[in-house]
């Protein structure tokens, strides 16, 4: 996936740079087109998946510029009804080819101090901080699964197609994914309940 | 979506998640990349059309609300656990607010469920049915899900005119009319504009449902039916529900 993104870019001149340089638009205008109607509809979801997965906004939405641009190059080979999957699915491949550096929960193992730094902000950033601390705490391949069906809403062949396993898997995972969620969950609320905030 | 498909269960969130699981999956399904970041995205990649204004990829900061189908606002209350914690920069009372149910049943058809002018003026007096509609004049619950420390229709009473609502009713207002006159892009730029100025605005789900018919309307169906599918998962009780779902062509259970 990274040399295929090295390919795009350095086919349009734009290698190397960060922030990506601006590229040249699709020539067909039904391709722009499309591309701008999967930009305004599925944007917004990607970037959340990455967020979910622990990059930080600006680190999310490089992601997700770079998976746009994949998209850009192989609109041709994007079915209309498999565009979540093809772009979550990129998205993953992406920020796996990055590696863990984007990752902010990585050496960050303290729940408290997460909790901590929720005080200082509004109670939904502090629900978006303690959701991504609880999935940072659950297996990332079962992770990657709960988010997609339970935040994001994708069906099971979407999330399917986008990791390349079973249908059964999915729902495997999915199983297993709840689980882990609910008992991170419940460490956390034991944590805060010691911590005097019950 | 209430049911992606028969192989999995139904969303956690849907059905069967605690208030405190509810709540956090809900927020993580809210939140939006900023204004800046979404430019930014636009330009590297040649987009150049008013999609930062037009979808629901621009609301403020990281903590935006989405301005898609499912963005409801948090119909329960926090757990005691998560009051203390994450109920934060909250002085004094706070009121609590069911908003998302009763803000809708309290909003009718289509078209005149965006037409907030004849709803909000009656919102800190409201009749009986309506009655905890008033906790949404209220700028504190307008401006927040927080918790129950007192009746809602008590504070309600006290609260003074939200200062703001005003400006969410135009723009409700503006993007129904561009509606009904066939100005899909522009209805598109305003309901993205009420998304980015009201990120927890009392007629979010107005403006999915407008969101979606305009989708609709502009030969998007998968879009628009993959968010009225949401958009009835979350509001499954809601006038609007039945109608994104007629104009999807969804068949609701």
């Amino acid at each position: 996936m990274l040399g295929r993104l090295r390919l795009i870019q350095t086919r349009r001149g734009g290698e190397g740079g960060d922030p990506a340089p601006a590229v040249a638009p699709p020539r067909a205008e039904a391709d722009r087109a499309r591309l701008e109607r999967m930009f305004v509809a599925h944007h917004a979801m990607v970037w959340r998946t990455m967020r979910r997965r622990g990059l930080s906004p600006d680190a999310a939405a490089d992601v997700t510029q770079q998976t746009f641009l994949v998209a850009a190059e192989r609109l041709a080979d994007i079915a209309a009804d498999s565009e979540r999957a093809f772009l979550v699915g990129t998205a993953l491949r992406v920020a796996q080819s990055l590696g863990r550096k984007t990752v902010r929960w990585q050496l960050e193992e303290d729940m408290d101090r997460h909790v901590a730094d929720g005080r200082s902000v509004s109670d939904e950033r502090a629900a978006v901080q303690l959701c991504d601390l609880a999935l940072s705490k659950v297996d990332r391949d079962l992770a990657e699964v709960f988010v997609m069906f339970e935040i994001e809403g994708l069906s099971s062949p979407e999330i399917a197609a986008s990791l390349e396993i079973p249908l059964g898997t999915v729902a495997s995972r999915l199983r297993r994914a709840r689980e882990h969620f609910r008992v991170v969950l419940g460490r956390l609320e034991l944590t805060l309940r010691r911590e005097g905030h019950a | 979506m209430n049911r992606p498909d028969a192989r999995l269960p139904s969303q956690l969130r849907v059905v069967g998640a605690t208030d405190l699981e509810r709540r956090l999956l809900e927020a993580g399904a809210r939140e939006l990349p900023s204004v800046e970041l979404t430019k930014k995205m636009q330009q590297a990649l040649g987009i150049s059309i008013g999609i930062g204004a037009a979808t629901a990829g621009t609301a403020k900061a990281a903590t935006a609300v989405s301005a898609g189908a499912g963005a409801a606002a948090p119909a329960f209350s926090w757990s005691a656990i998560s009051v203390g914690v994450l109920a934060l920069a909250v002085t004094g009372a706070v009121v609590g607010v069911h908003t998302a149910g009763i803000r809708h049943t309290a909003l009718k058809p289509f078209a005149a469920a965006v037409a907030p002018p004849a709803v909000v003026p009656t919102l800190p007096t409201a009749p009986a049915a309506v009655p905890a509609a008033a906790a949404v004049a209220s700028p504190v619950a307008v401006a927040s899900h927080r918790t129950i420390a007192a009746p809602a229709h008590r504070r309600a009473a006290l609260a003074p005119p939200p200062s703001d609502l005003r400006g969410e009713i135009a723009l409700v207002d503006a993007a129904r009319t561009a509606v009904a006159n066939g100005a899909d892009d522009r209805a598109l730029a305003l309901l993205g504009r009420y998304d980015a100025s009201h990120p927890r605005g009392t007629f979010r789900p107005e403006v999915a449902a407008l969101r979606i018919q305009t989708l609709e309307h502009l030969g998007h169906r998968a879009q628009a039916r993959a968010m009225a599918q949401k958009f009835v998962a979350a509001h499954p009780d809601s006038p609007l529900a039945e109608r994104v779902a007629q104009v999807t062509g969804l068949t609701v259970r």
